[in-house]
């Protein structure tokens, strides 16, 4: 027992609650890129469970999986290259619910990680193709639209893509 | 799932969802969606203000400008740059947003400095400014503005003689200043507080190396806040040159 409490490899647990009541169990080191958590920690509210009540517990499962990777005592360059390229892949709607929890958690890798993918979805799409990726209903009459795309015409020339991938 | 979620600062228009999905992009805080935002060029963060009024507003009220005309031409139109596509960005000064000029190297010597327009000086919501001017001339303003800018990222811009001072216009209000171009030339920045990262490069330094050396230390040894320098090979081999102690 003594030499467990000298270790310096000592292991401090925390417990993070999703708004859906889910409770998941994590390594203090892991969870404080968290910059949120981490202050937490600090003020000493970590005793008892940390309810995250803006994260779904399908969007937390994403963030802890994110955050076992990118902690420092696991995985190399080309491991964790490879997670994120996966991990952008998941469906619009999961990458921009782990965005909004990016934000909110302060986990700023996550955060530029999330906002590129989903920069890299509008990149030379055409307007129509971005409404229909992200479900954007236009509330512009078409004599108003007109004029904003007159103001900027040579935004909406090129080359560009239709597709809705 | 999304109809628990609170509503956002509606601030510039209403949102709805079409009856296949659920409009989620919109419902995010504007500070995540110029975040998004600032992956693109402007040219992509324009068209999407088309999109609906909540995104009419995000894009006028980008803080994050990151322009470049070469990459218009080399990725949108698949074209060289062109007096064609220069004439075009000009409309976009008329328009109140970014203004935008710039030339090749062959035009370099007809071409007049470009003025950091005043609309751009004073917006008090810039935060991050690269300007890729093609070796052309870069005025700057004699008074101070950019009360938010947090990074300036000068590529391929000359200073004209009378500017070589970048003086107080930068000094009290960048926190990152990224300086890029073809010939030394000799930088001071003056009461320079605030500024905490400094990045310089020169593309063809043939016979300057000696006087980079001194230049680069000329206005480093006045930064008290700088925690973070980076320079070029270039630069770095002009520290040496010039016997500066400042890579100890």
């Amino acid at each position: 027992m003594a030499e467990a409490s000298s270790s310096i490899t000592e292991k401090f647990f925390l417990t993070l609650k999703s708004s859906d009541g889910d409770e998941f169990v994590l390594e203090e080191s892991i969870a404080i890129q968290s910059i949120t958590i981490k202050n937490m920690v600090e003020d000493g509210c970590s005793s008892s469970v940390i309810p995250l009540s803006k994260v779904d517990t399908e969007t937390l499962i994403k963030v802890i999986e994110y955050m076992k990777m990118h902690s420092s005592t696991s995985s190399n360059e080309e491991e964790i290259e490879n997670f994120d390229k996966k991990f952008v892949s998941n469906s619009i709607n999961t990458i921009l619910n782990i965005l909004e929890a990016a934000n909110f958690l302060d986990i700023n890798n996550l955060l530029e990680l999330c906002a590129e993918a989903v920069a890299n979805r509008i990149k030379n799409k055409t307007p129509e193709a971005v409404r229909k990726i992200f479900n954007i209903t236009s509330d512009f009459t078409p004599e108003e639209e007109a004029e904003i795309r007159n103001e900027t015409p040579w935004a909406f020339e090129g080359n560009l893509d239709h597709s809705l991938d | 799932m999304e109809t628990s979620l609170a509503k956002p600062k509606a601030l510039g228009a209403s949102i709805t969802g079409t009856s296949e999905g659920i409009d989620r992009i919109s419902y995010l805080p504007d500070e995540i969606l110029h975040n998004i935002l600032s992956f693109l060029y402007i040219f992509d963060v324009v068209q999407l203000s088309i999109s609906s009024k909540r995104w009419n507003y995000i894009c006028r009220t980008m803080p994050y400008l990151h322009f470049d005309i070469i990459r218009f031409g080399n990725e949108r139109v698949k074209r060289l740059w062109d007096w064609q596509i220069a004439e075009k960005f000009k409309d976009y000064q008329l328009g109140g947003y970014f203004p935008v000029d710039s030339s090749d190297n062959k035009a370099k010597c007809c071409h007049l400095p470009f003025d950091l327009p005043y609309c751009v000086v004073t917006c008090e919501s810039l935060q991050v400014l690269k300007l890729q001017l093609s070796g052309d001339m870069l005025k700057l303003p004699n008074h101070l503005g950019f009360c938010q800018l947090k990074l300036l990222h000068l590529v391929k811009v000359e200073l004209s003689n009378e500017h070589l001072t970048m003086s107080k216009f930068l000094a009290q209000i960048s926190k990152v200043l990224k300086y890029g171009a073809s010939m030394a030339k000799d930088i001071i920045i003056e009461n320079p507080f605030s500024i905490e990262v400094v990045h310089i490069f020169f593309y063809d330094p043939d016979d300057h190396i000696k006087e980079i050396g001194m230049l680069v230390h000329k206005m480093i040894k006045n930064v008290h806040s700088t925690s973070a320098l980076k320079l070029c090979m270039s630069s770095v081999s002009g520290l040496y040159v010039g016997s500066n102690p400042l890579l100890e």
